[in-house]
């Protein structure tokens, strides 16, 4: 059980940064601009990523007491040679969310995700930049409702 | 073949089956130009200001045919324009500032900010009651053309709408 959105994206956010690669570098090492939820500040330097939360559904059949939703992990790095570096990064990030349960939060992450390195752009995007998505979906009862029952 | 007398199967579970698809199939179809319309009116106020809206994104938005697979039907609405899924995702975008000092395009120092307005999933999000609503009353009404029965409600027979009947069955149940 979340007790509260903060927590859950906290927790996210701290399991990714945190998480130990068997071989590798751990995101809190690599991501140098930070973890970001939502905007990253306008001064940020690359790497970077953000974080959300997106798709909050209240199951059916549940009474509105369970959820479950969609972690949204985007990654930002300047330098087209730096292509590698992201996809490393994600790589982390699987292995963070594959399966993870949550003993604080109660929530379970990711059987599956969906995962996207952006093609290059023109203008007005910067092509220069290589950006990266990753999603994984979660469930979770929330403990700011459940308190009720 | 069967002799004089005798009563002879006919299975229309094929018939109604094949009608059941048609239906869902139709629904879906409105369901996604629905869908589509939504995106298209939003799309023709721009991403941000309003004040570059060419209509190209709004006018590129597309609803694909419906298609049966294996896990049941399935239809697209996109764009076949690739800035519309920067827009979507996010981008670095190198004509806008990231703030006082942090870039200029007449100083040649560009760094571009992060840019991001979400039109199509949120839509969808906020829509899917409606568009959930769109299918049933669609396939419904094409169901009922197909069996030959009143689309309005109204009972061919008694001329009784449902909540009519209703009625008259408490009456003669409960005597109220």
């Amino acid at each position: 059980m979340s007790a509260s959105t903060e927590a859950l994206l906290t927790a996210a956010r701290t399991r990714l940064l945190t998480f130990s690669p068997t071989t590798g570098t751990a995101l809190s090492t690599a991501l140098t601009g930070g973890l970001w939820v939502a905007q990253a500040p306008a001064d940020v330097t690359y790497p970077y990523g953000l974080l959300r939360l997106m798709n909050r559904i209240q199951t059916e059949g549940y009474g509105g007491f369970r959820e479950t939703g969609d972690l949204e992990l985007v990654l930002l790095h300047k330098g087209r040679e730096h292509e590698y570096d992201v996809e490393a990064m994600l790589d982390v990030a699987d292995q963070a969310m594959l399966n993870w349960w949550d003993v604080t939060t109660g929530a379970t992450w990711a059987g599956h995700r969906l995962r996207d390195m952006l093609p290059p752009a023109p203008a007005p995007m910067d092509r220069n930049v290589v950006q990266a998505r990753w999603v994984c979906p979660y469930r979770c009862w929330l403990e700011y409702l459940t308190q009720y029952l | 073949m069967a002799t004089p007398g005798q009563a002879v199967f006919h299975s229309n579970v094929p018939r109604v089956n094949a009608a059941a698809w048609s239906a869902l199939s139709t629904g879906l179809a409105a369901a996604g130009a629905e869908y589509a319309a939504r995106v298209r009116a939003r799309l023709e106020q721009g991403y941000t200001t309003g004040d570059f809206v060419t209509g190209h994104v709004a006018d590129s938005v597309a609803v694909s045919p419906v298609e049966r697979t294996g896990e049941g039907l399935r239809l697209t609405v996109g764009s076949n324009v690739n800035y519309a899924l920067f827009w979507e995702l996010g981008h670095v975008n190198i004509f806008t500032s990231a703030g006082p000092g942090a870039s200029s395009l007449l100083g040649h120092k560009v760094t571009g900010t992060y840019q991001r307005v979400e039109v199509w999933r949120p839509i969808l999000a906020e829509s899917r009651e409606a568009l959930r609503e769109v299918i049933r009353a669609t396939a419904a009404a094409e169901v009922q053309a197909m069996v030959g029965g009143p689309a309005s409600g109204v009972d061919a027979v008694t001329g009784l709408s449902r909540e009519a009947k209703r009625a008259a069955m408490r009456r003669t149940v409960y005597g109220r």
